[in-house]
């Protein structure tokens, strides 16, 4: 039996469709994210994490490192997961900047959402309740 | 039977000052202030090692088979807000006699005014150079095993305050949107004195951790500018007087600058610093001008392994009574290779091998050749 030529282009359009998002989605690794009344440019987020800056308008940074999108963030920021452990571990033992580390989202985001200055890093996207400052 | 009852007390009172100090040590960690649901991190390095080396003295530098080497400890206590604090605990042998000694490498309390200003009291590492702030006890992030020479701490011979107790005022901010970045340190502290040994001849530096021995304070800066990420060129100097109350008392005043470069990236480290002296007794006023100096070019082969080489060259001039009543304070020149193998991002094995020329410290006597080779486990947690 002959097969549908329009099924046959329909079915290869949406395998096709299938793998453009697939791709686009396994580039996206994770979310930036800030207390909400805290001034943060997409620039400022290297300078936190792995320099000297601690002030941002102002405001006392709190950061946050969440140790199960740590790798991914470790990657993106610093070309390896262990070259951005090596500089978190660095900044703390050279200027006692302290690396506070929380397990999961959720705990990430509730100490984003209460701390002043509050900035972390998550596996999913941002809630409403914090401000979404970069992906990754 | 004496000897027997002196040595059984001996270890008794160590056990008590052990047992003392973890109980203070637990319940100090467990009094800080902290988020509810944290705690106080401690983190640390540790590492061991050994090698050979062909001289036999001076005896804190001689390498025989294995060594311990230190346990450093160190907290980062949260407080939530602009105050900050950092506190270094490290326990190392002595390396004549090998008894294990308890150091406050660090204790410092701070306020952050800003990203250009922030201002610590206490305790800190000398914010000299590059080297002294940058690896101090950390063994694991530092490329070799041994520090250059001239730099090593005070108890092991340095010519230099790796420690300070006072004020130091530092910060970093960068110019505009342009990624140029200044960062710099100013500070003031007690100054070093010298102290004898047992038949007071020449010793070693003590920073004057509780008091300064006399009224000049020590007073320091640096100045870095950023030319990028990887890129730095910085301006360094400080003055202090310096009392020896050996067998043939002296008094100078210290004065040291000098400049120093640092680029570090993911394939290239090259670090150079260079420090002059123009030293002044306190009553002739005789002057002294001496030169010390090193420059290291390290390479990563592959994520995980490194190597480098280093050249130190140091020249004191021996009738300056700084140098000439300190005992590790010649003249020499080092060539340093080595290579580092990270297991993990943790730990990192090491090897070096360094060729010294030392000029022995009293005047018409031979210079002395040392070779050695050391490897070292290091770790970080």
């Amino acid at each position: 039996m002959k097969s549908d030529p329009l099924l046959n282009c329909l079915g290869k359009g949406a395998f096709s469709l299938v793998c453009l998002l697939g791709s686009s989605l396994a580039s996206w690794a994770g979310t930036v994210i800030a207390n909400k009344d805290l001034d943060l440019k997409p620039g400022d987020v290297s300078n936190l994490f792995v320099g000297d800056t601690e002030i941002v308008n102002g405001v006392k940074v709190q950061l946050v490192d969440n140790t199960s999108a740590k790798d991914a963030f470790g990657a993106w920021l610093s070309g390896s997961a262990g070259a951005y452990a090596k500089k978190r571990a660095t900044k703390s033992f050279r200027n006692g900047n302290p690396a506070v580390e929380k397990g999961t989202d959720a705990e990430v985001i509730q100490f984003v959402k209460t701390t002043p200055g509050g900035v972390g890093y998550l596996i999913e996207s941002a809630p409403a309740d914090v401000q979404s400052v970069k992906s990754f | 039977m004496k000897h027997k009852r002196e040595k059984n007390h001996g270890r008794l009172q160590a056990r008590t000052h052990w047992a003392a100090f973890w109980l203070g040590l637990w319940g100090f960690t467990f009094s800080l202030p902290s988020r509810a649901d944290s705690g106080v991190p401690l983190h640390g390095f540790a590492d061991v090692g050994g090698g050979w080396s062909s001289s036999n003295t001076p005896a804190h530098e001689v390498l025989r088979n294995f060594y311990m080497g230190t346990l450093d400890f160190y907290l980062t206590p949260d407080f939530g807000d602009r105050v900050k604090s950092l506190i270094e605990i490290a326990f190392e042998p002595d390396l004549v006699t090998g008894s294990v000694g308890v150091d406050l490498e660090r204790l410092q309390a701070g306020y952050v005014f800003s990203n250009l200003a922030t201002l610590w009291l206490g305790r800190f590492h000398t914010p000299y150079g590059f080297w002294n702030t940058a690896f101090h006890h950390g063994a694991q992030i530092q490329p070799s095993i041994y520090r250059p020479r001239f730099l090593d701490f005070e108890d092991k011979g340095g010519i230099l305050p790796a420690h300070s107790v006072g004020f130091w005022l530092t910060g970093s901010d960068h110019l505009g949107d342009s990624s140029l970045k200044v960062s710099y340190s100013a500070y003031v502290a007690n100054g070093s004195r010298i102290l004898p040994d047992d038949q007071g001849g020449p010793g070693t530096l003590d920073p004057n951790l509780v008091r300064d021995d006399n009224p000049p304070v020590l007073v320091g800066g640096n100045l870095a500018l950023h030319l990028n990420e990887e890129l730095r060129l910085g301006v360094h100097g400080f003055q202090m007087r310096s009392d020896f109350s050996g067998a043939s008392p002296s008094s100078t005043f210290v004065r040291m600058y000098g400049a120093y470069l640092v680029h570090e990236s993911e394939t290239w480290n090259i670090l150079a610093e260079l420090y002059r002296f123009t030293n002044k007794a306190r009553l002739s006023e005789e002057k002294w001008k001496s030169v010390a100096g090193y420059a290291q070019v390290g390479y990563a082969w592959q994520d995980d392994l490194s190597s480098f080489y280093r050249y130190e060259r140091v020249g004191l001039n021996q009738l300056d009574a700084y140098f000439a009543n300190q005992a590790n304070a010649n003249s020499y020149y080092r060539h340093a290779i080595g290579l580092k193998y990270d297991v993990n991002p943790k730990a990192a094995v090491k090897f070096e091998y360094l060729v010294s020329r030392m000029g022995n410290h009293m005047q018409g006597t031979p210079d002395q050749n040392d070779r050695r080779f050391a490897f070292q486990y290091a770790l970080r947690f």
